[in-house]
């Protein structure tokens, strides 16, 4: 299992750099997503904004919002994954702070609850 | 009292292996915090019942340290939402350095030496939801209908505030498995950090108050599956074998 050197224990990360911080990134299947929104009206972290598609479907797609470059404010809670009627969301990556915050014993990698 | 009548109700389902989740497993899996509720009101009798299954948790040498207050008066939950919003924006502007290049030079030393006396406030997670409540962008209460504060009484045996956790999402599970919707408030410590608000509130020693219980009728449907981090959990097995395993995949 991970381990924190003495130096890393001690540093509190920048909370506004890349390199120091992992935030949640959701993905939207464009596909199937209808641009109804409302998982950018139930994301806590208000992280989520609607904007125009690159093709000319004339819909809109959710995207994480940047405070700084690479920074969002997804915590990967997946409340918006789970209020999407079309099952659009998918939750690629894990919250995780660096050094001081640094979580030990899981992964980044994230399932659904395991029927055992 | 009377004589004990039923057959005792655990277990309440046999245990086979990749079985479907029973409904009590059914609740805890797919319960989402709620953060957007009906105006409709919740009637006193179902958040009684809500409490009763506060009241009924484990709680360490049985100590039951707590005290409930349930809050339905719309216009004090408004009141609270506005002082809340002002409290965030006067304690943000004390620590939030990523305002601009100025900041960020002088401001950020500052605030990770805070964050090292106070980690669990200063987390990034709550330190981002301040930072959206000061800019009004998120909400903290949420226009909830029912508020039910779960104060820690200090005296308590042991950690009082793990047998309030307990309680809480006692509270939650039964509250969700009737249909209706909550979420857990931490953001009410920022109004706790002022006096007036405690007293207004009746927070007064030995009680504390960390976190709260919003509750409503959900408007829309946020129930549902979550992916959630994959665990490396340690089993040490007959004979002090150890083997660390991946839980959920
Ligand atoms: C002690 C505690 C305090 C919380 N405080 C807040 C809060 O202030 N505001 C909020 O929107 N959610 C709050 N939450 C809800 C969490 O954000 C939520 O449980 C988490 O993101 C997981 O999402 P889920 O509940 O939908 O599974 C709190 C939860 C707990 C357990
Ligand atoms: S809730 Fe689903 S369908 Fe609606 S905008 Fe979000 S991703 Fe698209
Ligand atoms: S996972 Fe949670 S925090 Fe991240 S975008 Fe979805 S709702 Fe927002």
């Amino acid at each position: 299992m991970l381990n924190l050197s003495l130096g890393k224990k001690g540093k509190i990360p920048d909370y506004f750099k890349e390199s120091q911080m992992t935030y949640g990134i959701v993905t939207f299947d464009s596909k199937v997503c209808t641009g109804c929104g409302i998982c950018v009206s139930i994301c806590p972290a208000r992280g989520l904004r609607l904007t125009d598609r690159k093709d000319d479907s004339g819909k809109k797609i959710p995207l994480l919002i940047e405070t700084a470059p690479g920074i969002s404010l997804c915590m990967a809670c997946g409340d918006c994954s789970a209020a999407c009627q079309e099952g659009a969301i998918r939750i690629k990556r894990g919250f995780n702070a660096g050094f001081f915050f640094r979580k030990l014993s899981q992964k980044s990698d994230l399932t659904l609850p395991k029927k055992y | 009292m009377a004589k004990k009548t039923t057959n005792n109700l655990s277990p309440l389902y046999t245990y086979q292996e990749g079985m479907e989740w029973n409904p009590v497993e059914k609740v805890i899996m797919e319960r989402r915090s709620i953060r957007n509720f009906k105006k409709e009101p919740v009637g006193d009798n179902l958040i009684r019942r809500i409490l009763e299954a506060g009241r009924f948790a484990p709680t360490a040498g049985n100590a039951q340290p707590w005290k409930f207050i349930v809050i339905k008066d719309q216009a004090l939950i408004a009141e609270m939402e506005k002082a809340t919003v002002t409290l965030s924006k006067f304690l943000m502007w004390f620590v939030d350095y990523n305002r601009n290049a100025f900041r960020r030079i002088f401001l950020a030393p500052y605030t990770k030496f805070l964050t090292r006396l106070m980690p669990n406030k200063l987390h990034p997670i709550p330190f981002n939801l301040l930072q959206q409540i000061a800019a009004e962008k998120a909400a903290a209460y949420h226009k909830a209908p029912v508020m039910i504060l779960l104060l820690i009484d200090k005296r308590g045996i042991g950690d009082p505030a793990l047998d309030a956790g307990i309680c809480g999402q006692n509270m939650v599970l039964a509250a969700h498995s009737l249909g209706l919707g909550s979420c857990w408030i931490g953001m009410i410590t920022v109004l706790m950090m002022n006096p007036f608000w405690r007293r207004k509130l009746g927070v007064m020693s030995p009680y504390e108050l960390t976190d709260c219980i919003v509750l409503g009728w959900p408007k829309g449907d946020y129930d549902g599956e979550v992916e959630r981090e994959v665990q490396l959990v340690e089993w040490i097995d007959a004979d002090g074998v150890k083997r660390i395993e991946r839980l959920g995949v």
